[in-house]
Protein backbone atom coordinates (compact mmCIF):
# COMPACT_ATOMS: atom_id res chain seq x y z
CA UNK A 1 0.00 0.00 0.00
CA UNK A 2 3.12 2.48 -0.55
CA UNK A 3 1.19 4.08 -3.41
CA UNK A 4 -2.00 4.98 -1.08
CA UNK A 5 -1.92 8.58 -0.99
CA UNK A 6 -1.73 10.36 2.31
CA UNK A 7 -4.11 12.83 3.47
CA UNK A 8 -2.52 16.59 3.10
CA UNK A 9 -2.53 17.80 6.59
CA UNK A 10 -2.71 21.16 5.77
CA UNK A 11 -5.78 20.39 3.92
CA UNK A 12 -7.32 19.38 7.20
CA UNK A 13 -7.30 22.56 9.38
CA UNK A 14 -10.90 24.22 8.11
CA UNK A 15 -9.79 24.95 4.34
CA UNK A 16 -11.46 21.47 2.61
CA UNK A 17 -15.10 23.28 4.31
CA UNK A 18 -13.74 26.65 2.92
CA UNK A 19 -12.98 25.29 -0.72
CA UNK A 20 -16.15 23.03 -0.80
CA UNK A 21 -18.38 25.81 0.53
CA UNK A 22 -17.16 28.69 -2.32
CA UNK A 23 -17.00 25.55 -5.06
CA UNK A 24 -20.82 23.78 -4.12
CA UNK A 25 -21.86 27.67 -4.23
CA UNK A 26 -21.33 28.27 -7.42
CA UNK A 27 -22.97 25.41 -8.85
CA UNK A 28 -24.13 21.88 -7.89
CA UNK A 29 -21.46 19.07 -7.48
CA UNK A 30 -21.04 15.12 -6.90
CA UNK A 31 -17.94 13.95 -5.10
CA UNK A 32 -16.04 12.90 -7.91
CA UNK A 33 -16.38 15.95 -9.94
CA UNK A 34 -15.83 18.34 -6.45
CA UNK A 35 -12.18 17.01 -6.48
CA UNK A 36 -11.24 17.40 -9.76
CA UNK A 37 -13.07 20.44 -9.68
CA UNK A 38 -10.53 21.02 -6.04
CA UNK A 39 -7.07 19.78 -8.28
CA UNK A 40 -7.59 21.39 -11.73
CA UNK A 41 -8.39 25.19 -10.14
CA UNK A 42 -5.40 24.30 -7.41
CA UNK A 43 -3.19 23.65 -10.25
CA UNK A 44 -2.93 20.62 -9.01
CA UNK A 45 -1.39 21.80 -5.85
CA UNK A 46 -3.97 20.56 -3.36
CA UNK A 47 -3.52 16.43 -3.41
CA UNK A 48 -4.93 14.57 -1.12
CA UNK A 49 -6.79 11.33 0.20
CA UNK A 50 -10.20 11.88 -2.27
CA UNK A 51 -12.38 9.91 -0.23
CA UNK A 52 -11.90 12.42 3.01
CA UNK A 53 -13.82 14.40 0.92
CA UNK A 54 -16.90 12.74 1.79
CA UNK A 55 -16.88 12.36 5.17
CA UNK A 56 -16.82 16.76 5.22
CA UNK A 57 -19.69 16.35 2.81
CA UNK A 58 -21.55 14.82 5.03
CA UNK A 59 -20.94 16.17 8.10
CA UNK A 60 -21.83 19.84 6.25
CA UNK A 61 -24.96 18.42 5.27
CA UNK A 62 -25.99 17.90 8.86
CA UNK A 63 -24.94 21.38 9.73
CA UNK A 64 -27.36 22.44 7.42
CA UNK A 65 -24.40 23.93 5.14
CA UNK A 66 -25.14 21.53 2.17
CA UNK A 67 -28.33 20.28 0.41
CA UNK A 68 -27.90 16.79 -2.00
CA UNK A 69 -30.53 14.92 -4.18
CA UNK A 70 -29.70 12.29 -5.87
CA UNK A 71 -29.51 13.04 -9.97
CA UNK A 72 -28.65 11.46 -13.11
CA UNK A 73 -25.83 12.57 -14.27
CA UNK A 74 -23.43 12.00 -17.16
CA UNK A 75 -25.94 8.76 -17.44
CA UNK A 76 -25.63 7.58 -13.66
CA UNK A 77 -27.77 7.92 -10.47
CA UNK A 78 -25.56 10.49 -8.69
CA UNK A 79 -25.47 12.19 -5.14
CA UNK A 80 -25.35 15.96 -5.96
CA UNK A 81 -24.35 18.31 -3.08
CA UNK A 82 -25.11 22.07 -3.22
CA UNK A 83 -24.80 25.45 -0.55
CA UNK A 84 -27.61 26.20 1.00
CA UNK A 85 -28.34 29.57 1.92
CA UNK A 86 -27.25 29.16 5.64
CA UNK A 87 -24.16 27.56 3.89
CA UNK A 88 -23.38 30.78 1.92
CA UNK A 89 -23.95 32.47 5.43
CA UNK A 90 -21.39 30.49 6.81
CA UNK A 91 -18.84 30.70 3.90
CA UNK A 92 -19.05 34.56 4.28
CA UNK A 93 -18.00 33.98 7.68
CA UNK A 94 -15.71 31.30 6.97
CA UNK A 95 -13.88 33.66 3.87
CA UNK A 96 -13.72 36.68 6.47
CA UNK A 97 -11.51 34.82 8.94
CA UNK A 98 -9.22 32.80 6.33
CA UNK A 99 -8.32 36.62 4.78
CA UNK A 100 -8.13 37.46 8.59
CA UNK A 101 -5.62 34.66 9.11
CA UNK A 102 -3.34 35.16 5.43
CA UNK A 103 -3.58 38.91 6.64
CA UNK A 104 -1.83 38.11 9.41
CA UNK A 105 0.62 35.61 8.51
CA UNK A 106 1.72 38.15 5.21
CA UNK A 107 2.16 40.84 7.89
CA UNK A 108 4.59 38.80 10.11
CA UNK A 109 6.18 37.30 6.87
CA UNK A 110 6.87 40.93 5.85
CA UNK A 111 7.44 42.41 8.78
CA UNK A 112 10.84 40.33 9.65
CA UNK A 113 12.63 43.86 9.20
CA UNK A 114 10.82 45.80 11.64
CA UNK A 115 12.07 44.70 14.73
CA UNK A 116 14.81 43.24 16.58
CA UNK A 117 14.83 39.57 16.77
CA UNK A 118 14.54 38.14 20.36
CA UNK A 119 16.62 34.90 19.30
CA UNK A 120 20.00 35.35 19.76
CA UNK A 121 22.94 32.89 17.92
CA UNK A 122 26.10 32.30 19.17
CA UNK B 1 -13.00 -3.87 -11.95
CA UNK B 2 -9.67 -3.09 -9.61
CA UNK B 3 -9.74 -6.28 -8.28
CA UNK B 4 -8.46 -5.16 -4.50
CA UNK B 5 -12.11 -3.04 -4.43
CA UNK B 6 -13.79 -6.05 -2.50
CA UNK B 7 -11.45 -6.54 -0.25
CA UNK B 8 -10.70 -3.08 0.29
CA UNK B 9 -14.73 -2.24 0.34
CA UNK B 10 -15.27 -5.23 3.20
CA UNK B 11 -12.39 -3.73 5.11
CA UNK B 12 -13.57 -0.50 5.28
CA UNK B 13 -16.84 -1.40 5.98
CA UNK B 14 -16.03 -3.82 9.23
CA UNK B 15 -13.59 -0.91 10.60
CA UNK B 16 -16.14 1.83 10.29
CA UNK B 17 -18.60 -1.08 11.94
CA UNK B 18 -16.22 -2.09 14.66
CA UNK B 19 -16.20 1.71 15.98
CA UNK B 20 -20.01 2.15 16.18
CA UNK B 21 -20.99 3.78 12.99
CA UNK B 22 -24.54 3.27 12.23
CA UNK B 23 -25.07 0.76 9.09
CA UNK B 24 -27.00 3.49 7.27
CA UNK B 25 -24.42 6.08 7.41
CA UNK B 26 -21.44 3.15 6.44
CA UNK B 27 -23.82 1.82 3.59
CA UNK B 28 -23.76 5.80 2.07
CA UNK B 29 -20.20 6.18 2.17
CA UNK B 30 -18.85 3.34 1.04
CA UNK B 31 -21.78 3.80 -2.00
CA UNK B 32 -20.32 6.99 -3.12
CA UNK B 33 -16.50 5.71 -2.50
CA UNK B 34 -17.60 3.03 -5.27
CA UNK B 35 -18.92 5.25 -7.12
CA UNK B 36 -15.91 7.58 -6.87
CA UNK B 37 -13.74 4.61 -7.74
CA UNK B 38 -15.93 4.03 -10.77
CA UNK B 39 -15.39 7.47 -12.17
CA UNK B 40 -11.75 7.40 -11.60
CA UNK B 41 -11.95 3.94 -13.36
CA UNK B 42 -13.72 5.49 -16.16
CA UNK B 43 -10.33 8.28 -16.24
CA UNK B 44 -8.16 5.66 -16.89
CA UNK B 45 -6.91 5.11 -13.12
CA UNK B 46 -5.73 1.64 -13.04
CA UNK B 47 -5.91 1.01 -8.99
CA UNK B 48 -8.68 3.73 -8.18
CA UNK B 49 -9.25 2.82 -4.55
CA UNK B 50 -5.61 3.76 -4.09
CA UNK B 51 -6.79 7.21 -4.89
CA UNK B 52 -9.32 7.78 -2.04
CA UNK B 53 -6.47 7.44 0.60
CA UNK B 54 -5.08 4.82 3.24
CA UNK B 55 -8.18 3.23 5.20
CA UNK B 56 -7.03 4.35 8.56
CA UNK B 57 -7.10 7.88 6.96
CA UNK B 58 -10.43 7.50 5.42
CA UNK B 59 -11.73 5.67 8.72
CA UNK B 60 -11.01 8.16 11.09
CA UNK B 61 -12.07 11.06 8.74
CA UNK B 62 -15.50 9.53 8.57
CA UNK B 63 -15.52 8.52 12.25
CA UNK B 64 -14.22 11.89 13.08
CA UNK B 65 -17.02 13.65 11.01
CA UNK B 66 -19.72 11.37 12.14
CA UNK B 67 -19.16 11.72 15.78
CA UNK B 68 -19.14 15.97 15.75
CA UNK B 69 -22.42 15.97 14.64
CA UNK B 70 -23.89 15.56 18.43
CA UNK B 71 -22.82 15.65 21.84
CA UNK B 72 -22.47 12.17 23.09
CA UNK B 73 -20.28 11.80 19.78
CA UNK B 74 -18.28 14.65 20.86
CA UNK B 75 -18.00 14.06 24.89
CA UNK B 76 -18.40 10.21 25.75
CA UNK B 77 -17.54 9.99 28.82
CA UNK B 78 -19.56 13.00 30.09
CA UNK B 79 -22.44 11.82 28.37
CA UNK B 80 -22.14 7.82 28.42
CA UNK B 81 -21.79 8.28 32.10
CA UNK B 82 -24.35 11.21 33.36
CA UNK B 83 -26.53 11.09 30.14
CA UNK B 84 -28.10 7.69 31.55
CA UNK B 85 -28.70 9.44 34.93
CA UNK B 86 -30.30 12.39 33.70
CA UNK B 87 -32.60 10.74 31.41
CA UNK B 88 -33.38 7.89 34.05
CA UNK B 89 -34.09 10.84 36.74
CA UNK B 90 -36.06 12.94 34.70
CA UNK B 91 -37.88 10.52 33.42
CA UNK B 92 -39.19 8.91 36.69
CA UNK B 93 -39.81 12.40 38.19
CA UNK B 94 -41.40 12.89 35.14
CA UNK B 95 -43.89 10.10 34.97
CA UNK B 96 -45.02 10.28 38.25
CA UNK B 97 -45.31 14.28 38.44
CA UNK B 98 -47.36 13.96 35.48
CA UNK B 99 -49.31 10.91 37.57
CA UNK B 100 -49.96 12.89 40.49
CA UNK B 101 -51.01 16.14 39.05
CA UNK B 102 -53.44 14.52 37.23
CA UNK B 103 -54.83 12.36 40.14
CA UNK B 104 -54.83 16.01 41.74
CA UNK B 105 -56.86 17.55 39.42
CA UNK B 106 -58.97 14.29 39.26
CA UNK B 107 -59.47 13.68 42.86
CA UNK B 108 -59.26 15.89 46.03
CA UNK B 109 -56.91 13.80 47.66
CA UNK B 110 -54.61 10.51 46.78
CA UNK B 111 -56.61 8.67 49.42
CA UNK B 112 -60.11 9.53 47.51
CA UNK B 113 -58.90 8.65 44.71
CA UNK B 114 -57.30 5.03 46.71
CA UNK B 115 -60.66 5.00 47.60
CA UNK B 116 -63.08 5.69 44.59
CA UNK B 117 -60.35 4.43 41.80
CA UNK B 118 -58.04 2.22 43.29
CA UNK B 119 -57.78 0.20 39.93
CA UNK B 120 -57.01 3.52 38.85
CA UNK B 121 -53.95 4.26 41.39
CA UNK B 122 -52.63 0.66 41.49
CA UNK B 123 -52.10 0.93 37.69
CA UNK B 124 -50.43 4.30 37.60
CA UNK B 125 -47.70 2.43 40.50
CA UNK B 126 -47.55 -0.25 38.34
CA UNK B 127 -47.03 1.40 35.47
CA UNK B 128 -44.50 3.40 37.33
CA UNK B 129 -42.05 0.20 37.24
CA UNK B 130 -42.13 -0.35 33.68
CA UNK B 131 -42.49 3.23 31.70
CA UNK B 132 -39.91 5.15 33.35
CA UNK B 133 -36.97 2.61 32.35
CA UNK B 134 -38.43 1.96 29.18
CA UNK B 135 -38.63 5.51 28.66
CA UNK B 136 -34.92 6.35 29.81
CA UNK B 137 -33.41 3.32 27.87
CA UNK B 138 -35.01 4.12 24.91
CA UNK B 139 -34.23 7.73 24.53
CA UNK B 140 -30.82 7.27 25.36
CA UNK B 141 -30.34 4.13 23.18
CA UNK B 142 -32.07 6.38 20.47
CA UNK B 143 -29.36 9.11 21.19
CA UNK B 144 -26.38 6.63 21.44
CA UNK B 145 -27.30 5.15 17.79
CA UNK B 146 -26.83 8.74 16.33
CA UNK B 147 -23.43 9.32 18.34
CA UNK B 148 -21.10 6.86 16.27
CA UNK B 149 -19.55 5.49 19.51
CA UNK B 150 -18.78 1.90 19.99
CA UNK B 151 -20.89 -0.07 21.87
CA UNK B 152 -18.50 -0.49 24.64
CA UNK B 153 -19.91 3.05 25.94
CA UNK B 154 -23.24 1.78 25.05
CA UNK B 155 -22.75 -1.38 27.92
CA UNK B 156 -21.70 0.51 30.24
CA UNK B 157 -24.42 3.10 29.97
CA UNK B 158 -26.94 0.60 30.08
CA UNK B 159 -25.15 -0.91 33.16
CA UNK B 160 -25.79 2.26 34.96
CA UNK B 161 -29.16 2.44 33.72
CA UNK B 162 -29.65 -1.24 35.40
CA UNK B 163 -27.98 -0.14 38.71
CA UNK B 164 -30.01 3.19 38.47
CA UNK B 165 -33.24 1.28 38.40
CA UNK B 166 -32.68 -1.19 40.67
CA UNK B 167 -31.21 0.73 43.64
CA UNK B 168 -32.52 3.86 42.61
CA UNK B 169 -36.00 5.70 43.16
CA UNK B 170 -38.89 3.59 43.69
CA UNK B 171 -42.25 4.28 44.74
CA UNK B 172 -44.43 2.19 46.75
CA UNK B 173 -47.58 2.47 47.92
CA UNK B 174 -50.01 0.09 50.04
CA UNK B 175 -53.69 0.42 49.62
CA UNK B 176 -55.97 2.04 52.14
CA UNK B 177 -56.86 -0.73 54.65
CA UNK B 178 -59.24 -1.05 57.68
CA UNK B 179 -56.20 -0.99 60.27
CA UNK B 180 -54.28 1.80 57.92
CA UNK B 181 -57.26 3.69 56.21
CA UNK B 182 -54.95 6.05 54.56
CA UNK B 183 -52.80 3.76 53.15
CA UNK B 184 -48.59 4.03 52.99
CA UNK B 185 -47.40 6.06 50.49
CA UNK B 186 -43.57 5.58 50.20
CA UNK B 187 -41.16 7.23 47.93
CA UNK B 188 -37.75 5.53 48.71
CA UNK B 189 -34.32 5.85 47.37
CA UNK B 190 -31.11 3.70 47.18
CA UNK B 191 -30.89 0.35 49.26
CA UNK B 192 -34.35 0.38 50.68
CA UNK B 193 -35.85 -2.48 50.10
CA UNK B 194 -39.24 -1.93 51.99
CA UNK B 195 -40.48 -5.69 51.19
CA UNK B 196 -40.18 -8.77 48.71
CA UNK B 197 -42.50 -7.02 46.98
CA UNK B 198 -40.83 -3.90 46.74
CA UNK B 199 -37.78 -6.29 46.20
CA UNK B 200 -39.37 -7.75 42.96
CA UNK B 201 -40.83 -4.00 41.88
CA UNK B 202 -36.88 -2.80 41.52
CA UNK B 203 -36.04 -6.24 39.70
CA UNK B 204 -38.82 -5.15 37.33
CA UNK B 205 -37.68 -2.30 36.91
CA UNK B 206 -33.80 -3.16 35.92
CA UNK B 207 -35.87 -5.93 33.85
CA UNK B 208 -37.38 -3.11 31.98
CA UNK B 209 -33.65 -1.44 31.14
CA UNK B 210 -32.65 -4.93 29.46
CA UNK B 211 -36.27 -5.77 27.38
CA UNK B 212 -36.60 -2.14 26.49
CA UNK B 213 -32.26 -2.26 25.45
CA UNK B 214 -32.48 -5.19 23.27
CA UNK B 215 -35.70 -4.72 21.58
CA UNK B 216 -34.19 -1.43 20.40
CA UNK B 217 -31.44 -2.53 19.27
CA UNK B 218 -33.17 -5.27 17.25
CA UNK B 219 -34.78 -2.06 15.70
CA UNK B 220 -31.61 -0.02 15.04
CA UNK B 221 -29.53 -3.17 13.86
CA UNK B 222 -32.62 -3.63 11.39
CA UNK B 223 -31.65 0.06 10.54
CA UNK B 224 -35.18 0.86 8.51
CA UNK B 225 -36.22 3.78 11.08
CA UNK B 226 -33.02 5.66 11.80
CA UNK B 227 -32.82 6.24 7.80
CA UNK B 228 -33.01 9.84 8.61
CA UNK B 229 -29.93 11.35 7.06
CA UNK B 230 -30.67 9.81 4.02
CA UNK B 231 -30.38 11.66 0.00
CA UNK B 232 -33.43 13.05 -0.90
CA UNK B 233 -34.70 11.05 -4.13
Amino acid sequence: MARMKRTNPDFLNGVPELLILQLLSSQPMYGYELVQAIRSRSNETLKFGEGSIYPILHRLESEGSLASRKDFVNGRQRVVYKTTASGKQNLKKVVSKWRGVVDSVNLILQGGDHGPSSTTVA
Amino acid sequence: MDPAAPQWRSEITQRLAKEGLPHWYIERLVCELDDHCRDLSEAGEPRPHEQLGRTGDLVDAAMMSFRSRTLLGRRPLAGFLGGPMLLAAISWIGYFGVSFAMMRFTFESLDEACREQSWLVKSVFLGGRIIPPMLATGVFMWLASRSGQPFRWLAGSLATLCLFFFFGPAAHLSMPTVLEPEGILALSFPFSFISTEQLLGQLVQASAVVVTAGAVWTVIRSGAPLRTAGVEE
